[in-house]
């Protein structure tokens, strides 16, 4: 029913949207006025300019027309979109007609929830018939969370700029925007992992160097140390340490704040510090796991754990937000992080000032704290 | 990277080029249209010219900014006090403002806004020209303007865009400018042109003038004067400037040279000088089709021919005709300036000229228009029999009153030597027609016909003419004439007018020229009334048609001026009508279809006469139709009820009693259903509108948090403990814990001001008002349990 519903307001919806621009509002203005004197004197000289000032209209009327219609929009976007952080957006404008150009047509983005004015636009002075043209623009998506794109929106104001002439193009489509990855300051209590941590190094697919030793059938050609081949003329394969050599969890008690004058900024801002320091880990070669108080993200590393974590954080949701449709399923029982206790996982916290004590169990390695913003 | 900005000056160069061209063809119609003094006219093209290379970097504007706002100011005052203590109107005064303002702008061109503001400026200066330029050359800056706009326009809307993307980053913005973009939009301006053209033509011309106070100012010809000096007619006889164009619809007669186009007579001379004594005017009736009966047509009178003339405005109210006219027809009445003066009066005076007068409103006196006229009269040219002109001495003045004997029987002083030569000549004849038909062969073979007249020293003129220098123009010969007859007792009079014309080949039509002007005799028979007789010889003919080298192109030029009066200037709601029943009939609809369009127009222009005379009766009907559309409107978003029914009858009552009551002189139908349509149609059209969807504009937060502490502090007060910091949420949990009667209404409001404040859903407008007057009933309640 509810895509019988979807349809028929598409159905129902116009399928231009017309509006005047100020310049529009004027000539339409100075159109009456003159339509005016031309009726009440019988002047004719004033219905030739009534005339010309009504062919003005209904040319740029089918010209604007003539200008959207029929065109294919698309876009390209990068595989990672961070909340608050230019994201280029490739648009590509394809014109199919034969015979006629388009001019002065600019597309815009059509990002749900968000103000028209706001969306992100690009503007093409000419896509050729038959041809195609592509401009980059940046935006940066406000918040993180699924963001849902409705499509395009091609406006023009060709030839005179009196209207704004816009046709809409349904192309629906859900993004993830991952929160914004913010620096975590330095992470001072990691030089206290104690030796035992780094256990009993084994090969594995993790990431420092372990040794070499000849290739064997199934082994990833990744591997393969080829300047060695290429100096002894057998393969040789290059092993690495198993992930669990450095393993931390990174904790984030994703409740909603107390006590905080703008708790909404300040926990988006914790949650964005979550990004950056599993950024910072993952990217010195710890084997990382998140846990919050809905679950966790298992251990792993590479870009492969970046992204789960920074799914997670996309997704996360407040227990106690105010705001009842972000707010998650209610929950049984005492709010806790979901920690491994039987390994002893070592974790650094991530929480916001004053709550550390509050959320701190297990081995909590360092507290980490959003830092304010510059 | 250097080409791009090269294209770019070369588009805004174009653009400068284009808003000059726009501001200066305007200017020139102005000027053609004598709107302002040549003095002006030289000192705003030489302003305008320096005006080109004032701009940036050459010239820093802000250094001048302040003197420009003092300039305006100045200049503003200046045309205060040429309304205040000059004769100027306002619209003088108007033109001379938009202009200085065009000039003050062209020095201040900077951004783009201020093309903007010359591109409206310069249309101001076109709207004004239509005021003070009807010639052709309006078009021609029409079409310039037309054409060079479009282009111009769309030029600034490129370069606007180009200014508001540049800021997004250029890096997408491709360039397009070029010679195709070129071709475009001059492709563009013809077709806007024709687009222009076809809406000038298919607009309704019903003509409403409501508020027009005066008619336009028509430029005068010269060469035709209501008083007639002998000695002045000479100097007009080059003048080439076409003053009437004639069609001949039923077919052009043969010898288009001896056509007398009557103008005006004279009864008195007192030697030196024609005017009129006898100034009896009757006004004539006309038919619904303003067919205006002139005299019957006598039974020995063969075909009639029809004239459709196109008169030029030459300050005068007569309407010149063949001689003898039967009927007249004007063209549709409201056309042009006329819309204003339904009050329009043809008169025929005892000297035989038809004239066309009009009055603003009853009680003034009626005055010449200043705009050209249309009309189609039809007369008669078979001369009258000889037999009913040969009559008897004793019957000369039977058919005219004492009064008309006495004035058409004046003479001047010194006639003797005159009387004593037409005894000579006449002589011999028997009866009164040879006695004319002598006189006139003596002017015609005796004398010759010259524009170099010497000078009569003291003698009178017409002595002079006649026993001394023998030469002269035709006022000379139709003086000579008239006094001639006049010493032998026989009425005569002197009229004025044009002879002949070139015909036209190009658009078939006889062009009457200023050159064209004569004057001739008219001679009273009882039987058939003034006859015409013309003693000038044939000189005045071939002086008048005289040919030079320009003579096709003045004819090329003259065909497309005639075209431009015909169909642009006089272009009405008749000529509308014939257009649209001929390409109904063009389709193939039958005839009685064709002819519905008519019927259509002409009452609904009936309707709209009528309207404005009952002024106010009109505008109340207006009013109560308006209020009541309006007050159902207001009652949106609330559901249609009996109230809105109401309104929209008691609209429809009142209009129809103000119809009723108040219109003069007595409602006609179409009126009465007007006044019933026009409320119901208003209350439907609200009705409409009020169930479209509004535009979706959320309450503002402010508001939105206003009522939600209203409620809130309501709970503390009278229902539950007051907890500092407590959140909405935690508010509701507990209002849903307690044992409050309207406990979970409660929670649902605070609960949709947690979405609507919070989660991004904000509350549209009718939700709004229904959820801000569910908490204030809330918090009432709450208030009652205290």
């Amino acid at each position: 029913m509810a895509s019988a519903s979807t349809q028929l307001r598409r159905w129902l919806k116009p399928p231009r949207r017309l509006k005047f621009t100020r310049l529009g509002t004027y000539f339409t203005g100075m159109t009456l006025l003159v339509g005016f004197g031309a009726i009440n004197t019988g002047n004719n000289l004033l219905y030739l300019l009534l005339g010309m000032m009504l062919a003005l209209i209904v040319v740029s009327g089918v010209l604007s027309e003539q200008v959207i219609q029929r065109l294919n929009v698309k876009h390209r976007l990068p595989n990672r979109i961070f909340a608050g952080h230019p994201t280029p957006i490739e648009i590509l404008v394809d014109n199919p007609r034969p015979r006629v150009p388009s001019f002065s047509i600019e597309i815009v983005e059509r990002v749900a929830d968000l103000p028209p004015a706001r969306r992100p636009a690009a503007y093409f002075m000419r896509v050729d018939a038959g041809g195609e043209a592509h401009a980059t623009v940046r935006f940066a998506f406000p918040r993180r969370g699924r963001v849902k794109l409705e499509g395009f929106e091609v406006v023009t104001h060709f030839p005179f700029g009196l209207f704004r002439k816009s046709r809409e193009i349904d192309a629906e489509e859900e993004l993830l925007v991952y929160p914004q990855p913010l620096d975590p300051g330095p992470l001072t209590g990691l030089a206290d992992l104690p030796q035992g941590e780094v256990r009993h190094p084994r090969p594995g697919r993790g990431g420092d160097y372990y040794g070499l030793r000849d290739y064997r059938q199934g082994d990833d050609l990744r591997d393969v140390h080829w300047k060695l081949v290429a100096k002894r003329g057998d393969l040789v394969l290059r092993e690495r340490e198993k992930e669990e050599a450095r393993r931390l969890t990174i904790a984030f008690p994703n409740a909603w704040p107390q006590d905080h004058a703008d708790p909404a900024h300040a926990i988006e801002r914790a949650i964005a510090t979550c990004a950056g320091l599993a950024q910072r880990l993952i990217a010195d070669g710890y084997v990382v796991a998140l846990a919050t108080l809905d679950g966790r993200v298992p251990y792993g590393s590479g870009a492969a754990q970046l992204d789960r974590i920074l799914r997670e954080l996309a997704l996360l949701r407040l227990h106690g937000d105010p705001r009842p449709l972000l707010a998650p399923p209610p929950h049984d029982g005492p709010l806790a992080l979901d920690l491994d206790a039987q390994r002893g996982d070592a974790c650094v916290l991530v929480t916001l000032p004053g709550e550390a004590t509050r959320w701190s169990r297990g081995r909590v390695l360092a507290v980490v704290t959003p830092q304010e913003a510059p | 990277m250097s080409a791009a900005p090269r294209r770019r000056l070369d588009l805004a160069a174009l653009h400068k080029l284009g808003a000059y061209v726009m501001v200066g063809s305007t200017f020139a119609a102005l000027w053609g249209g004598r709107a302002f003094p040549d003095a002006a006219g030289a000192a705003c093209l030489l302003l305008g010219v320096a005006s080109w290379f004032w701009e940036p970097p050459r010239i820093n504007p802000e250094r001048f900014a302040r003197l420009w706002t003092a300039l305006t100011i100045g200049f503003i005052a200046l045309c205060g006090a040429l309304l205040a203590f000059t004769p100027q109107g306002v619209v003088d005064v108007g033109v001379y403002l938009v202009l200085y303002l065009s000039v003050a702008k062209l020095f201040q061109r900077v951004r783009l806004v201020d093309y903007q503001q010359l591109f409206a400026l310069s249309f101001l200066l076109l709207a004004a020209a239509t005021a003070f330029n009807e010639d052709i050359t309006f078009g021609l800056v029409f079409i310039i303007y037309v054409v060079v706009g479009v282009v111009t326009f769309a030029m600034h809307h490129l370069l606007t865009q180009i200014e508001e993307n540049a800021a997004r980053g250029g890096a997408h913005v491709r360039q397009l400018f070029g010679r195709q973009y070129i071709t475009l939009l001059v492709g563009l301006a013809l077709l806007i042109f024709g687009a222009s053209t076809s809406f000038f033509f298919l607009f309704p011309r019903l003509g409403f003038g409501f508020f027009v106070s005066q008619s336009r100012d028509g430029a005068q010809t010269t060469g035709f004067s209501e008083s007639v000096d002998l000695g002045s007619h000479g100097r007009i006889k080059d003048d080439p400037t076409v003053i009437m164009r004639i069609e001949f619809p039923e077919g052009r007669p043969d010898d288009l040279s001896s056509l007398h186009w009557r103008g005006i007579s004279f009864d008195t001379y007192d030697g030196t000088r024609w005017t009129s004594r006898v100034t009896h005017d009757r006004a004539l009736g006309s038919d619904r089709d303003d067919v205006y009966a002139v005299q019957p047509k006598p039974e020995w009178a063969g075909a009639s021919l029809l004239q459709r003339i196109y008169l030029e405005p030459i300050g005068s109210s007569v309407l010149f005709a063949l001689h003898p006219a039967v009927s007249l027809q004007l063209a549709d009445k409201d056309q042009g300036a006329a819309a204003l003066l339904g009050r329009h009066r043809v008169s025929l005076s005892s000297g035989g000229d038809l004239r066309h007068t009009t009055r603003a409103r009853p009680g003034e006196p009626y005055q010449a228009m200043t705009v050209g006229y249309q009309y189609t009269v039809t007369s008669w040219l078979t001369p009258p029999p000889p037999e009913r002109l040969a009559l008897n001495p004793e019957d000369r003045l039977r058919g005219l009153s004492s009064h008309g004997a006495e004035a058409y029987l004046q003479l001047p002083p010194d006639a003797e030597p005159i009387a004593a030569l037409t005894r000579d000549l006449t002589a011999d004849a028997t009866d009164d027609l040879q006695r004319v038909i002598a006189v006139q062969e003596h002017l015609r073979t005796r004398y010759t016909y010259t524009t170099d007249l010497p000078d009569p020293g003291d003698r009178p003129p017409l002595l002079a003419f006649l026993f001394d220098h023998k030469r002269g123009h035709c006022e000379y010969f139709a003086t000579a004439m008239v006094i001639m007859l006049r010493t032998q007792g026989i009425p005569a009079r002197n009229v004025n007018g044009f002879l002949g014309g070139q015909w036209n080949d190009f658009d078939d039509f006889l062009a009457v020229r200023n050159a064209d002007a004569h004057s001739w005799v008219e001679v009273w028979f009882p039987d058939v009334g003034w006859v015409t007789f013309d003693p000038t010889p044939g000189g005045a003919a071939a002086a008048a048609a005289e040919t030079s080298f320009f003579d096709p192109f003045r004819k090329a030029y003259d065909s497309l001026r005639f075209k431009w009066m015909k169909y642009i200037i006089e272009y009405d709601l008749e000529t509308q009508v014939d257009l649209l029943r001929t390409a109904a009939a063009a389709i193939g609809g039958p005839e009685e279809e064709a002819t519905q369009p008519r019927e259509f127009a002409f009452t609904l222009r009936d309707l709209l006469e009528d309207a404005r005379r009952n002024l106010l009766p009109a505008a109340l009907i207006l009013l109560l139709a308006s209020a009541g559309g309006l007050f159902i409107r207001l009652r949106a978003p609330r559901p249609l009820a009996w109230l809105d029914l109401g309104a929209a009858v008691g609209a429809v009552g009142a209009s129809f009693g103000v119809a009723l009551l108040l219109w003069r002189p007595g409602a006609s139908t179409p009126v009465l259903l007007v006044a019933v349509a026009l409320p119901l149609t208003f209350a439907a059209g609200a009705a409409w509108a009020r169930r479209r969807r509004l535009p979706a504009r959320a309450l503002p937060a402010s508001a939105i948090a206003r009522s939600y502490t209203t409620l809130r502090d309501a709970l503390y007060r009278h229902a539950l403990d007051p907890r500092p910091a407590e959140g909405p949420e935690a508010l509701a949990a507990r209002v849903s814990a307690s044992t409050l009667p309207e406990r979970d209404a409660i929670a649902r409001a605070i609960t949709r001001y947690m979405v609507a404040r919070f989660g991004g859903r904000p509350l549209p407008p009718d939700e709004a008002r229904a959820w801000t007057r569910e908490v204030q009933r809330l918090a009432k309640a709450l208030r009652k349990l205290s």
